[in-house]
């Protein structure tokens, strides 16, 4: 049983509100700092906290440098209706999993929840594509943000409007957008 | 709504007295479960409790639809973050036996150890004869 995205008003365009749900990876933007944990907005109705440990290699004594308005790239531990959603950064092994912060020299944009879903299919074959031609590191947060870092602001400007603008393509649109994109990037 | 189960309420000052505290312990356990029941109605419905292990509750849509991981990079751009999307999607390496792992990484081997650590050897050291004890050399034979 998925948690289904509420919708606000069914005759406007798609403005989905994301609903949190356990196990999802979602990049949040940290607002506070409420004694050993961070308030996070993940864009749900209710902000996020996370814990201060909650990172790889992280304990009492020695705890990660996190600032207001640093973005994060979390996983969702709790998520129900009752309670106040808790993020993580780490596994239940206390490994390093690619959780953390992110660096703050990338784009931060929105993106439809259900173009979420459609780019992280492993049958989408959109950012690996790009990712032959370009290279750059991206963050997919379930709750409809995405993060890009590539190696100069015109390089993330094009992926971001890349990514943004194939929401309704299918896979031979997908694929020729890709090839005009590495064209383009050829500077041709 | 057919006939409904009255439960029998005991009063107050009865629970109270010291001999009834057990009683009084198991109908408060009995109170709890039943709110809890109620108040977990939706996410935990009566015919998940009693048909078992039919129902699975998944709430991620990256695990019903065997979505990938969020966090990519291409072409070198973060090397950790290729080292994980690695360790993903190749398969985990066969699993070697663990006692044969351990004396791969020995400094000593399992036979030097044994040789070494033989209790024929050094018991017998002690019956030895004298002169044969750690190396003694007799001062006459030196010349």
């Amino acid at each position: 049983m998925c948690g289904s995205p509420a919708r606000t008003n069914q005759n406007e365009i798609e403005e989905e509100k994301y609903v949190p749900a356990r196990g999802d990876d979602v990049i949040g933007v940290v607002t506070n700092k409420v004694g050993e944990s961070y308030k996070v907005n993940i864009g749900s109705s209710e902000e996020a906290s996370l814990s201060s440990i909650a990172f790889p290699g992280a304990t009492k004594k020695n705890k990660p440098n996190i600032q207001i308005g640093d973005l994060v790239f979390a996983k969702l531990l709790i998520a129900s209706i009752d309670m106040e959603p808790e993020l993580v950064c780490v596994n239940s092994l206390g490994e390093n999993v690619g959780l953390g912060v992110l660096s703050t020299s990338g784009f931060l944009f929105t993106v439809p929840l259900h173009h979420i879903r459609k780019l992280l299919n492993p049958e989408c074959t959109l950012l690996k594509s790009l990712g032959k031609a370009l290279s750059f590191e991206i963050a997919v947060g379930m709750n409809g943000k995405i993060w890009i870092k590539a190696k100069s602001v015109k390089q993330t400007i094009a992926l971001a409007r890349a990514i943004s603008i194939s929401e309704h393509m299918n896979k031979e649109e997908m694929n020729k957008l890709c090839r005009k994109f590495v064209d383009r990037q050829a500077g041709f | 709504m057919g006939p409904q189960k009255k439960r029998l309420l005991l009063s107050k000052n009865l629970l109270e007295m010291k001999f009834m505290k057990r009683t009084k312990e198991k109908t408060e356990k009995e109170l709890e479960d039943e709110e809890r029941q109620t108040t977990f109605a939706n996410e935990i419905t009566s015919a998940m409790l009693s048909h078992g292990s039919k129902f699975l509750m998944e709430s991620s849509y990256s695990a019903c639809e065997n979505l990938c991981f969020g966090r990519m990079s291409f072409k070198g751009a973060n090397p950790e973050i290729e080292k994980i999307m690695r360790r993903l999607t190749e398969p985990p390496p066969p699993k070697e036996n663990s006692l044969l792992q351990g004396e791969k990484d020995a400094d000593v081997g399992a036979e030097e150890v044994s040789r070494t650590m033989s209790l024929s050897k050094t018991v017998s050291r002690k019956f030895a004869k004298q002169s044969l004890k750690r190396g003694f050399k007799r001062p006459a034979d030196d010349q």
